[in-house]
């Protein structure tokens, strides 16, 4: 059974007052976080679909700065969607314009919320591998073996150039991840108007923390539902 | 030897009344050599020649920068007070400010240089703002340092 990261939380008083925006819900009954990446320089996020439906409101948080989100446009097809926050923090992702991962390619992917512990501890190259995939079922997704757990959802998959070849959507087997491929992910920005950047040279030098890239680009995405 | 790159964002520091906005240009060092530049005494490149690593780290360390100066803590609203009071003035901050920055392995800025602010205070909170945080990664090895960036303060009621 497909498992996602996202971990609920039940908050102790459910019974909260908002102060100064009255449409804002006055009850949250739950809440989600998972990962979010910028792919542009207006602010607009990529990340999983199953992190942002159904949800009252979108924060995004990003090195102690808190923002409200909206969504755009969720993928019928495949697990993505597009967020919007006020304006990009940090730096845009770029996708690789040519061909797809190969198999034991060396990837890197987390959630947004684990990154800092990695960061400080001097970076990480990476932490995950491309795995075949197993047939018709997993098209236009990426298999990879990856430790990632709770809130990883929507978090960019980032090959040896800094690319993002993939975004995690959810966990087939024991360290068995799909991601959305890089192809299908720009489709889908493409269908939304979205100018993202991509290319095929390296977007950070030759034995630099993936890590620490992806904490350039991503950020944390809370779903508060009624 | 110096050199130049450029990239150009804007932003714009949120105030209680007057708002300022400010570009950037990020000033890169550079490579190629082309007679005109070496007439001006710095070598220049081509910025759509230069490694994409290059210019992905200067957009964060322009991000870094802009985060600083806009961050809601006692040093960044004086120097932002000191910029809203004092533009326009015979003796307020000059329109442009080029900042040259140098950034250590490990993405803490070692240091930074710019022409005076005409006010000993401003040009201490603005070295205390740019040299305080980590730009959060590592500047490519073989970057040519210090980048260059320059600030043009637009001021907008």
């Amino acid at each position: 059974m497909a498992q996602s990261w996202m971990p609920v939380r039940v908050p102790e008083s459910t019974a909260t007052r908002s102060l100064a925006r009255p449409p804002e819900p006055a009850t949250i009954a739950r809440e989600k976080s998972s990962t979010a990446f910028f792919v542009d320089d207006a602010g607009h996020m990529l990340t999983a679909r199953h992190a942002v439906e159904d949800c009252t409101r979108l924060v995004v948080a990003k090195e102690g700065r808190v923002v409200s989100a909206r969504t755009v446009a969720l993928s019928p097809r495949f697990d993505l969607a597009l967020i919007k926050a006020p304006k990009t923090m940090g730096l845009a992702a770029v996708f690789p314009s040519g061909g797809a991962a190969a198999v034991n390619d060396m990837m890197f992917a987390a959630a947004y919320d684990k990154l800092p512990q990695m960061t400080t501890r001097g970076g990480m190259l990476a932490n995950a591998r491309v795995t075949p995939s197993r047939g018709e079922s997993e098209a236009g997704h990426l298999a990879i073996d990856s430790p990632v757990t709770f809130g990883a959802s929507g978090a960019p998959v980032l090959d040896s150039r800094g690319l993002v070849e993939g975004v995690i959507s959810r966990r087939t087997g024991v360290d068995r991840v799909l991601a959305v491929g890089a192809g299908e992910a720009k489709a889908f920005l493409s269908g939304n108007s979205i100018r993202f950047a991509q290319d095929d040279r390296p977007q950070i030098a030759g034995g630099s923390s993936r890590a620490n890239r992806a904490a350039s680009i991503s950020a944390r995405v809370t779903c508060l539902q009624n | 030897m110096s050199a130049v790159f450029t990239v150009s964002s804007a932003f714009r520091l949120r105030l209680p009344v007057i708002a300022v906005s400010a570009l950037m240009f990020l000033l890169w060092p550079l490579f190629a050599t082309t007679p005109a530049a070496a007439q001006g005494g710095l070598d220049y490149r081509d910025p759509s020649k230069a490694p994409p690593s290059w210019s992905q780290f200067a957009k964060l360390v322009q991000y870094r920068f802009e985060t600083w100066i806009t961050a809601d803590e006692a040093v960044a609203n004086r120097f932002r007070n000191y910029l809203t009071n004092q533009a326009g003035k015979e003796d307020g901050p000059p329109s442009t400010l080029t900042v040259r920055a140098w950034l250590n392995p490990d993405g803490t800025v070692e240091r930074v240089s710019f022409a005076t602010l005409k006010d000993a205070g401003a040009d201490a909170d603005l070295r205390t703002i740019l040299t305080r945080g980590n730009i959060g990664e590592a500047p490519p090895p073989e970057m040519l340092q210090p980048l260059n960036l320059r600030f043009s303060l637009n001021l907008k009621r």
